[in-house]
């Protein structure tokens, strides 16, 4: 009969550290969310986390981050509609706030802080702006395949010299957005014919940029459709990796995506947290912390890449972007990449 | 309305299941100190009829009277926890958590002098010394004593006990039998036992009430409903035999295989006949219906012997084992005298 | 998880009006909060109109993907199977070395988070992943892409989640009498005749029951799908809302995901139900079989199994934690996020097994239809991937009791609601198996139904409460997607630190957290559910 009551005292054990695990936690939240300013971000903690710290010395205002997935945390937000506690939102791509914006869940910025960041990569309605930028590149491993013979376009994807050597994630949201860029560019049909060409060509598909430059890297694969810091990030990890980025030319080859905030509540700190974010300081922490394009001022990039002009990005509207994903996303389901 | 004697008075009950009526319409009494036996085939209602006496079961209609309480009538229902009945289940169902001791003193924890009153029922059923056991480390036999002095700890007006033996080896269920119908009556306690075997129901009880169809058919002494039945199946259910047609004239009976004293109005009638209330004599040896040994089935106490008539039935006969009659021998058969039952043709 | 009405017994429970009523009520409530995602789903896909609802739930691709997630759930049962019920019958039938130690061992890929367990799957298997590595110097440039797609997807999955069929099985061949495998070798049948004609049959309702929780934890899992790409259902709901934020689209498939769990439940109950229940205690122990000269490819078998599904991953991430030690990883945080994770684990157990007795007490004593519908309305949340009952609950948090939002309790009420489904099936199952006479005889000893539940009821069914709760602990430290969304900020559990490494790419940093995480996940594990299954007297 010992051991039933030993188990007992187990599951005893377990109330007695959930009391100790939530219990002070819970009331101690409760007690600053009066003035903590409260974000929601879909950008990592170690990337935030430090810029946050900063922002809170110079400023005086206390903040409570809640970390996720950009587009959970998107739904959430929309699920949450008046009774959002959420203040701000930082979101990893443009489409969840034009999601948000769409919704009339964003607060309208200051013209002034808006127009230091160009257009093209913030709000038509001046609810959101742009903090850092994305660009669509190819990933490649030099000494399995030549600069020379990389796809000067997307379209040159589907041709049979890269038949099983490359990688693409097209459940994953830069792809998609990218694929949304092509449909506004080129039309519903073009995009139909893409998407068949490089499903035809049997590519690697993997869940996200990360696991494409891995992929090069290890030697899955030769090449991958990804954005362009995942390989600085990795060459810090590790210097000895010799993988390079390639930018595609052509309308729609590339496409500079913008990660972003938007505002959910009149609260002056979290507009003062928004100045912050387009600040010399926090813009050179996004070049050297996540070797991103600063979008604001005129910060220089910390490593080697092209000059944020000169990337083939289209001058294009996030909102009809946003607009044409919901299509581009049928015709990525229809084409059979998603295995 | 209820004599101060009476422990247990059943009126007109009846339970059903669903459509179907398991008890359809009981009437019985039980004295106090009382030991009566609950007898029926399987499925005629007796288990249904217990459980509706200690509340497991709700009548449809009838009353349930304990030591004159209404404890199941007419918009009168008492829960089984607090009707005061003792039960003793099939399988012991003993509380296999607790050991001996606990199981003893479960139903009066809470009560002074608890620990007394257990330690005096385990005596009772002498099992004193084995207290601090669990219920797996007893023989069955034990633990059916533990399970009716777990019943008799909360000292209950009347004790239940549902196919007790059922379980024991055929060895051990006389001397368990005999055991526990010793403890009732040193308990001066009032019991009803039920079960669907006729030698337990005779050699346990004093009164046996046979029970079939959802009804009560007999009440009374072994004796009585053994020689007495009041119907052919009532005499089938309690012992082989032969339904023999018969006629009676002034007080006896008369049939192929012999006459005797019987009570029954004069006329057609058909007579059941035990194995043991006929004997056999050797063909030479006087009057009777004539046959031949066919077979013989030895017991130890008695033996059993198939005579083939002239007319080609075959009818069993219950001697002591100390005749000796080879099979193949010529006999005649006679009965014994007894007062039988004859039952009308109709 | 049957509502047989055989075991009810009318007079235990519906006498007294107190206890039953109180049963009742109780049963119906937590069945109605399992129910709250349901009508959040409902209420989703009313907002996209009845065409448009039609357009998607109706449409070639839906069909696709609930036959892939059928697909897929059939091969997972049709590997997970075998494998349950051959390692089952090693470890209790036989004389294989070691089978003490293996019977325990072989049920511990349960404590694998299946992200964990895909993560580490794909980097030894993928096709320049470790194996490959391994093998390189025979010439090995590539394995093929198995790891990955559908064939990934069913391996991981039935590797991992066969332990809930394996630990039901080894409990139902322990009562099964040797007697009627010796009847039928003595009429002359060879040894695997009589496991297939009269074992198996035995086995069935342990079958019935694992296959069950396996199905729905396939229909379920995003993270292992989602590693090894191979888009299911569940996958698809989460890529609505990922790239489209659409609520009402995701919701819609969602209902089809709810039809189907129900069709299984409903296809395991009426299985189940028509199974004789098996009353016969075994006589003695059974002999073991011999394995002769089966013994070493049986043990090269067990071996290899776990080889794959226990000793590489726990290897790649000691291996992972190790470096993560040595580059100078914080363990205070881990640590922190360890007691978080028990806390909110221990007492989302300790709920949910309170709430599983008034539905199953309903439902086994009480034996009416609404009892038997409370019972497995409260399945409803089992199927549905975890963001979804979040989005209900921030949903119906936010604006019915915003002072619960973001606070553990909410929490802990999601973890119910997704996890009450286990409870409540190992609670039905030990009352199914405790006879009614027990309860009878306390009754009329004295004891109102209170005191019986407490005194006789508790006490006996103790090991199935244990067993249901470790289970609801187990899976509820493993579960990230209502944590993210549902928790207090700044609460961070174990599988949301393992989350946080992972997104950032960064797997050794994600290794420490799933190293704790797998280590104290199996401790409940070990003592509340492998152990009273393995250990029982026999």
């Amino acid at each position: 009969m010992s051991s039933p009551g030993r188990n007992f005292g187990i599951l005893l054990l377990l109330v007695v550290l959930a009391a100790a695990g939530c219990g002070p936690e819970t009331a101690d939240n409760e007690a600053v969310s009066e003035r903590a300013l409260i974000v929601y971000s879909g950008r990592s903690e170690a990337l935030v986390g430090p810029l946050l710290e900063a922002f809170e010395r110079e400023s005086a205002v206390r903040t409570e981050v809640r970390y996720g997935g950009t587009s959970e945390l998107a739904a959430t937000i929309l699920e949450e509609a008046e009774n959002s506690p959420a203040d701000l939102f930082l979101s990893q791509d443009a489409a969840a706030l034009g999601a948000l914006s769409g919704a009339g869940r964003l607060m309208v910025l200051d013209r002034a802080l808006l127009e230091r960041v160009p257009h093209r990569y913030r709000s038509n309605r001046d609810d959101w702006v742009g903090l850092s930028g994305r660009a669509r590149t190819v990933v490649y491993e030099p000494s399995r395949i030549s600069e020379a013979d990389l796809p000067e376009s997307l379209e040159a994807v589907g041709s049979p010299a890269y038949r099983g050597r490359f990688g693409v994630a097209p459940t994953n949201g830069s792809f998609q957005a990218h694929m949304a860029v092509y449909r506004v560019l080129h039309g519903a049909d073009a995009l139909e014919r893409l998407l068949a060409a490089i499903a035809a060509n049997e590519p690697q598909t993997y869940p996200k940029n990360s696991a494409i430059v891995e992929g090069v890297i290890a030697g899955e694969i030769d090449l991958g459709l990804v954005n362009h810091y995942y390989l600085w990030r990795a060459k810090r990890e590790d210097p000895s990796v010799t993988a390079r980025n390639y930018f595609m030319t052509g309308p729609g080859a590339s496409f500079v995506n913008a990660a972003g905030v938007g505002v959910l509540s009149d609260r002056p700190a979290a507009r003062e947290l928004v100045t912050y974010l387009l600040s010399e300081t926090a813009q050179r922490y996004f070049t050297e912390e996540t070797y991103e394009y600063a979008l604001a001022g005129s910060v220089p990039q910390s490593v080697d890449l092209p000059p944020l002009g000169e990337v083939g990005s289209p001058d294009l509207d996030f909102a009809e972007v946003s607009a044409a994903l919901e299509e581009t996303l049928r015709a990525i389901d229809r084409s059979g990449l998603i295995r | 309305m209820t004599r101060p004697t009476t422990v247990l008075e059943i009126r007109r009950l009846v339970v059903g299941y669903g459509k179907v009526d398991a008890v359809r319409g009981v009437d019985l009494t039980l004295e106090d100190r009382q030991i009566a036996a609950l007898l029926g085939p399987s499925g005629c209602g007796k288990t249904t009829l217990l459980r509706a006496i200690a509340g497991f079961e709700r009548p449809a209609s009838g009353s349930v009277w304990l030591s004159g309480e209404a404890v199941s009538d007419n918009g009168t229902w008492l829960e089984p926890e607090r009707r005061h009945v003792g039960m003793v289940f099939q399988d012991g169902a003993l509380f296999p958590h607790l050991t001996v001791f606990e199981n003893v003193i479960y139903g009066v924890r809470g009560r002074p002098r608890a620990r007394d009153r257990a330690v005096e029922v385990l005596g009772q059923v002498r099992l004193g010394e084995l207290g601090h056991r669990f219920p797996d480390q007893l023989s069955g036999g034990q633990q059916q004593r533990v399970a009716l002095a777990r019943a008799l700890a909360p000292r209950p007006r009347i004790i239940l006990l549902d196919e007790p033996f059922a379980n024991l080896d055929a060895s051990l269920r006389a001397r368990v039998r005999q055991e526990v119908r010793s403890i009732l009556e040193s308990a001066g306690i009032a019991a009803i036992l039920v079960t669907h075997d006729q030698e337990e129901a005779l050699s346990f009880a004093d009164e046996i009430m046979v029970m079939m169809g959802g009804k009560i058919r007999q009440v009374g002494s072994p004796e009585e409903v053994y020689h007495q039945p009041v119907s052919p199946k009532v005499a089938r259910f309690l012992g082989n035999g032969h339904l023999v047609p018969c006629r009676v004239t002034s007080g006896r009976f008369h049939s192929s295989l012999g006459e005797a004293t019987c009570r029954a109005e004069d006329g057609p009638g058909r007579v059941f006949l035990r194995p043991e209330d006929l004997t056999l004599r050797r063909w030479s040896q006087g009057a009777g219906a004539a046959g031949t040994v066919v077979a013989r089935r030895f017991f130890g106490h008695d033996v059993l012997d198939t005579v083939q008539l002239a007319d080609g039935q075959t009818i069993e006969v219950r001697s002591l084992s100390s005749t000796t009659v080879p099979v193949g021998s010529p006999v005649r058969l006679a009965l014994r005298e007894r007062t039988y039952r004859v039952f009308s043709t109709v | 998880m049957v509502t047989g009405t055989s075991l009810a017994v009318p007079g235990a429970w519906a006498r007294r009006p107190s206890a039953a009523v109180c049963t009742a009520v109780a049963a119906s409530l937590t069945a109605l909060l399992a129910n709250v995602p349901l009508v959040y789903i409902f209420v989703r896909a009313v907002e996209a109109g009845v065409e448009r609802y039609a357009d998607l739930v109706f449409s070639a691709q839906t069909w696709w993907l609930t036959s892939r997630s059928l697909l897929l759930v059939l091969g997972v049962l049709g590997l997970a199977l075998p494998v349950a019920v051959t390692l089952a019958w090693l470890v209790t039938r036989t004389d294989l070395p070691g089978r003490r130690v293996l019977a325990v061992v072989a049920a511990l890929p349960l404590v694998f988070p299946s992200y964990v367990a895909a993560l580490a799957w794909v980097s030894v298997w993928g096709p320049r992943g470790l194996a490959q590595k391994a093998l390189a110097p025979l010439g090995v440039e590539l394995l093929p892409a198995w790891a990955y797609g559908y064939p990934g997807a069913w391996l991981v999955l039935s590797l991992f989640t066969y332990p809930y069929a394996y630990l039901l099985v080894v409990a139902a061949l322990r009562s099964v009498d040797p007697a009627a495998e010796e009847a039928a070798r003595s009429l002359g049948k060879k040894r695997w005749v009589v496991f297939f004609t009269t074992v198996l049959p035995q086995l069935k309702a342990a079958i019935f029951s694992g296959s069950l929780l396996i199905a729905l934890y396939t229909l379920s899992d995003f993270g292992a799908v989602s590693i090894v790409r191979f888009n299911t259902f569940t996958l698809s709901i989460y890529n609505a809302y990922q790239g489209l934020f659409d609520r009402s689209t995701a919701a819609s498939l969602a209902t089809v995901l709810v039809a189907v769990t129900i069709v299984l439940i409903a296809t395991e109950g009426w299985l189940s139900s028509r199974l004789r229940p098996w009353r016969r205690k075994p006589t003695r122990p059974p002999r073991r079989v011999r394995l002769g000269r089966w013994k070493p490819l049986a043990l090269t078998g067990v071996f290899a199994l776990l080889t794959v599904n226990l000793v590489t991953p726990l290897v790649v991430i000691v291996f992972w934690a190790a470096r993560a030690l040595a580059l100078g990883n914080p363990v205070g945080a881990a640590a922190e996020a360890a007691v978080r994770s028990l806390g909110v684990a221990g007492v989302t157990a300790v709920v949910a097994v309170l709430l599983s007795l008034p539905v199953s007490i309903w439902s086994v004593r009480g034996g009416s239809r609404l009892a038997g519908l409370a019972q497995r309305a409260s399945y409803s949340g089992y199927a549905l991937p975890g963001l979804v009952i979040a989005l209900a609950l921030v949903f119906f948090a936010t604006r019915l009791t915003p002072a619960l939002y973001q606070t553990a309790t909410l929490l802990v009420f999601a973890y119910v609601v997704r996890f009450l489904p286990e409870a409540i099936s190992a609670t039905t199952a030990s009352l199914r198996a405790l006879a009614p006479g027990f309860e009878e005889a306390a009754r009329s000893l004295g004891n109102g139904s209170w005191a019986v539940l407490r005194t006789v009821t508790l006490p006996l069914i103790r090991p199935g409460l244990l067993a249901g709760g470790g289970l609801v602990f187990l899976t509820t430290m493993k579960e990230l997607p209502a944590t993210l969304i549902l928790r207090p900020t700044g609460f961070d559990t174990l599988s949301v630190r393992v989350w946080t490494a992972a997104s950032e790419g960064i797997y050794s940093q994600a290794a420490l957290p799933s190293l704790i995480l797998v280590l104290v996940a199996a401790v409940p594990v070990f003592f509340l559910i492998v152990r009273p299954v393995l250990m029982e007297r026999s």
